[in-house]
């Protein structure tokens, strides 16, 4: 059986974002390196998104974000999901004759439980006769009721008839409790749970823990017996702020486990997450514990967004929330005792800078994965004009509000006379999170569709529209947000580096330390950026001719073949040799 | 050379679906190459059926007929319509003592129908070899409900491992032997449905009484499902105001809740060719199925004219001239349209038939069957010979 390199991607549910590329390009690599992939998304992923030659289980209920509650959980009927079941039987032990093929498939479904007919026959008769007796007496006690009324209805005086009735009606509202009352049940009941939970909550000690007072995972996780343990020292002394990030994790956990059950990963198959999150470090590691060395995969987990607001600072360090919850889940695995099946990356040199200082894990740098042979040559303009190009999912802090000012600014001299025109990639998948974009769209929507073409207006562009889209860009626009862009990468940068297009990207970000001498301009504000453009524009041959030749330096560096190749190649782990920057 | 036979739908003769007319077909293979066929089959409750079928197959070496309701609950399993339901009442299967002895006698080749018959091959005689008719990508023909995605992922990962154990799987439609050629390194191999040859004054629309639209299915619950919907959306408001009389052939009937006077259920029907000389048009209006449509291969070989869905044409590439594929549940007034044109212009009618003969003759005829078998079966049988020997 071959190696099988499990991506992880649990936000993965349409083409929104790097994860779609990000994963598939790691697939095509590891089929490349002989291995065999195996990629796992969020449990809203519909499976015709991806290709067909990719073993794929949309399983997991939540995502990075935590944007909602998690999803349904995915029906397993009949599925073997216990980790802790003996060794499964491999298909290759069938082809071998070591195993029959029941055991195979003993170890990949539940037996089905051998009906009992006869008790459920009788079960379902008396069910079925005391029903039926039901519905008898409500007929009768209904038919009693109408004799009873329409009697009184005739032979009472009606005056007498008609306060009765509205005596009978009005009586039970107003002598009957509140308390008593069917409609008020639940909310009573609410009240009651409330205060009973505070009342626990406030005299509970940590050397009391009761799962009742947890979410649900947590509780569960109180009550396994291999987990307990960990549990309960990972609760003494938790920040209760992060309890809803614990219980995602815990979460997480859950799916993982079902998937490695699914996906019969053992102890040589790699598992990646591709954008992995504080709160994931712990459930990995309650997986490795349980499953011990002896079974578990190499773990490998990338942390791609930013700790910082901007440079690291005592005073952030001690009182971001972003930060305190990263410290507080990074103690907790260092807490249980690192793991030497747990690898830890990120993608930049500076990512990795900011994630050391959190704790005692180390982070390695990887490679920022893509399909480089998607990188077409470039179309040419059919009327001679550069293209300007805003790549990516339009977002506030990608600088995407700024493009109507540049446009303005940029029209007499260059938009009007013919030098230049706009292509923006104009998808805002989530406006609520982006509301300048949102608002900024009318205004980009007047300008003549000569001068400015948006793309994708409805939903994520495909692969295939996005790299078409790439190919037709002279110059590619990246106005983000210096602070928050300082320690991570930009896909949109790779692929732009990639197919040799001068780039005008934030000063004193790795964006700008990534970017050849003389392949493109930085900008420290709006003013700057404008400026940036309009240099690039005017000396643009200069420029276009250093990122051509810049180009096959950043592909040496950056593909999915030397991703997987620095996790599990010869020098395995030492991914942690770092990429030179 | 011998072989044991296993096909899960009961008797296969009188055809009453597409599988049946699948296994039918490599009965007659088998028959003309002079196998000895012994053959695994459930039995039904009705003893004119095995009357039936034992006439046509009195030429068979052996059978053996699986009780389902002696034998196993396979009804229970019926209802479950799940993947690995289907595999574990098979794996249950082999603990019955008479069927351990009959399928573990020696012979040259066993050949299973459906990749859920796999647990047979624990008692598969050493010797053989192992084929196995895949009709559909089980998995995927077993796809329902919202969570079915990871359903999905986990089954077919299953079945792409069972393929590996058989020397030989095949596939009747090309995009279903392509999606798992990529997916498995199992030996899978495309062979096409081969139609029999009619000749033109043998499908020439009778006249007298006829019917002017024809649906064939058995019962398949996208079949029924996709029956209703046609009558609700398109039959009953567009086409029964001009008069026209829908049949309704095979044994889906007993599955149907309508009474029209212009929809006739006729049932199981001893000459199917004579009923598809006697219809106009073919419709066939299904949304959910996989691996190739057998009903729309059959009708254009008859030269019919038919109107379809686009899932009523999966696995029949290449025929855009030669029937009319529309998204129904889109264009319901569209379809009534295009059925409505056709019945009235005979000319059309023959227009369409003609193109669906060429095409059926140039991608499915039956010397291709006979020769793809061939090619890959005797050479794998030639082998297996001289690794025993």
């Amino acid at each position: 059986m071959k190696q099988k390199l499990i991506i992880v991607n649990n936000g993965l549910r349409d083409y929104r974002g790097h994860y779609f590329e990000t994963s598939i390009s790691l697939a095509e690599a590891a089929q490349r390196a002989g291995l065999h992939p195996v990629l796992a998304t969020h449990a809203d992923c519909p499976t015709d998104l991806l290709p067909n030659w990719l073993e794929c289980y949309p399983i997991f209920r939540t995502d990075h974000w935590m944007a909602g509650p998690p999803a349904d959980l995915p029906d397993l009927a009949g599925s073997a999901v216990d980790l802790d079941a003996p060794t499964e039987t491999s298909i290759a032990a069938v082809v071998q004759g070591r195993a029959t093929v029941r055991e195979f498939v003993a170890g990949r479904f539940e037996a089905p439980a051998a009906p009992d007919r006869e008790a459920a026959t009788n079960w379902r008769r008396r069910l079925a006769r005391l029903q039926r007796m039901r519905r008898r007496l409500q007929r009768i006690g209904a038919k009693i009721a109408w004799v009873g009324d329409r009697a009184a209805y005739f032979l009472m005086p009606p005056f007498l008839y008609d306060t009765a009735r509205l005596v009978a009606r009005v009586l039970p509202r107003q002598c009957v409790p509140r308390v008593l009352r069917r409609e008020y049940h639940p909310r009573v009941k609410n009240g009651l749970v409330r205060i009973v939970r505070r009342l626990r909550g406030r005299f509970a000690r940590f050397d009391e823990l009761s799962p009742e007072t947890f979410p649900v995972e947590i509780a569960r996780s109180l009550q396994q017996p291999i987990e307990s343990q960990l549990m309960r020292s990972a609760l003494s002394g938790f920040d209760s702020r992060f309890f809803q990030e614990l219980e995602y994790g815990l979460i997480f956990k859950r799916d993982l486990e079902r998937l490695l059950a699914l996906a019969k990963a053992g102890c040589d198959d790699h598992v990646l997450l591709g954008t992995a999150h504080a709160r994931e470090a712990p459930a990995v590691h309650l997986i490795t514990k349980r499953l011990g060395d002896a079974r578990s995969p190499q773990f490998h987990l990338e942390f791609r967004h930013p700790l910082f607001r901007s440079e690291p600072t005592p005073q952030e360090f001690d009182e971001s929330q972003n930060v305190l919850m990263h410290r507080q889940f990074f103690s907790l695995y260092e807490k249980w005792g690192s793991s030497s099946r747990m690898h830890f990356y990120t993608d930049t040199e500076e990512l990795s800078r900011d994630h050391e200082l959190l704790g005692k894990p180390r982070f390695g740098v990887l490679p920022i994965p893509f399909r480089t042979e998607f990188v077409a040559d470039r179309l040419p303009s059919a009327d001679n004009r550069l293209r300007l190009a805003y790549l990516g999912e339009p977002r506030d802090e990608k600088g995407f509000p700024w493009l109507p000012d540049l446009i303005d600014r940029m029209m007499q001299k260059y938009v009007a006379t013919g030098r230049v025109r706009f292509i923006l990639q104009a998808n805002i998948c989530a406006p609520q999170y982006n509301p300048k974009c949102a608002a900024i769209m009318p205004r980009l929507r007047q300008y003549s569709r000569e001068f400015v073409q948006l793309v994708g207006h409805d939903s994520p562009l495909s692969p295939e529209d996005y790299y078409r889209l790439l190919s037709q860009a002279d110059i590619v626009l990246l106005p983000y947000d210096r602070d928050r862009y300082r320690a991570c990468s930009s896909g949109t940068l790779a692929e732009a580096i990639a197919s040799g297009c001068p780039v005008v990207v934030p000063a004193d970000s790795w964006m700008s330390s990534q970017i050849g001498p003389g392949t493109g301009e930085t900008f420290d504000d709006r003013e700057s950026f404008f400026a940036a453009v309009e240099r690039v524009v005017e000396n643009f041959d200069s420029y276009r001719s250093a990122a051509e030749a810049h180009r096959e330096h950043w592909l040496a560096k950056h593909t999915p073949d030397l991703l997987v190749e620095a996790i599990i190649g010869p020098h395995g782990r030492s991914a942690q040799a770092r990429i030179a920057a | 050379m011998r072989v044991t036979y296993y096909y899960p739908w009961g008797f296969f003769y009188p055809v009453n679906s597409g599988a049946a007319a699948v296994a039918m077909q490599h009965m007659e293979y088998f028959r003309s190459r002079g196998f000895k066929v012994r053959i695994v089959i459930w039995g039904d409750d009705q003893p004119s059926n095995r009357l039936m079928f034992e006439r046509r197959f009195g030429w068979l070496d052996e059978l053996y007929i699986l009780n389902s309701r002696r034998d196993f609950d396979f009804l229970r399993i019926r209802t479950a319509f799940t993947f690995h339901d289907y595999l574990n009442a098979h794996v249950a299967i082999c603990d019955l003592p008479e069927f351990r002895k009959f399928i573990s006698a020696d012979v040259d080749l066993l050949f299973l129908n459906y990749i859920f018959s796999a647990p047979f091959l624990d008692l598969a005689p050493r010797n053989a070899a192992r084929v196995v008719e895949s009709v559909d990508i089980m998995s995927k023909q077993f796809l329902l409900g919202r969570n079915a995605p990871l359903q999905l992922a986990r089954d077919l990962s299953v079945e792409r491992d069972l393929y590996a154990l058989f020397d030989l799987v095949l596939m009747i439609s090309q995009a279903e032997a392509e999606f798992m050629q990529a997916r498995s390194s199992a030996n899978i191999e495309y062979v096409p449905r081969g139609m029999e040859r009619l000749s033109r004054d043998a499908v020439l629309e009778a006249d007298g009484e006829t019917f002017d639209l024809l649906f064939v299915g058995c019962p398949h619950p996208p079949n029924a499902e996709g029956v209703h919907w046609f009558y609700e959306e398109v039959f009953a408001p567009h086409l029964k105001p001009h008069g026209l009389r829908w049949a309704i052939a095979g044994t889906i009937g007993e599955h149907l809740r309508l009474a029209d006077e212009n929809v006739h259920i006729l049932g199981r029907v001893d000459d199917l060719n004579a009923l598809y000389r006697r219809s106009k048009v073919v419709i066939v209006p299904i949304f959910n199925g996989e691996g190739i449509s057998i009903k729309t291969l059959e009708a254009l070989s008859r030269g019919k004219p038919v109107v379809s869905t686009p899932i009523g044409a999966r696995g029949i590439s290449g025929c855009d001239e030669c029937m009319l594929k529309i998204c129904f549940k889109s264009a319901a007034e569209e379809v009534a349209r295009r059925i409505l044109e056709l019945t009235r212009s005979r000319q059309l009618r023959e227009e369409y038939g003609r193109k669906a003969l060429e095409y059926i003759e140039s991608h499915f005829s039956r010397e291709k069957f006979y020769l793809q078998m061939d090619n890959l079966l005797m050479p794998l049988l030639d082998r297996t010979r001289r690794l025993c020997a």
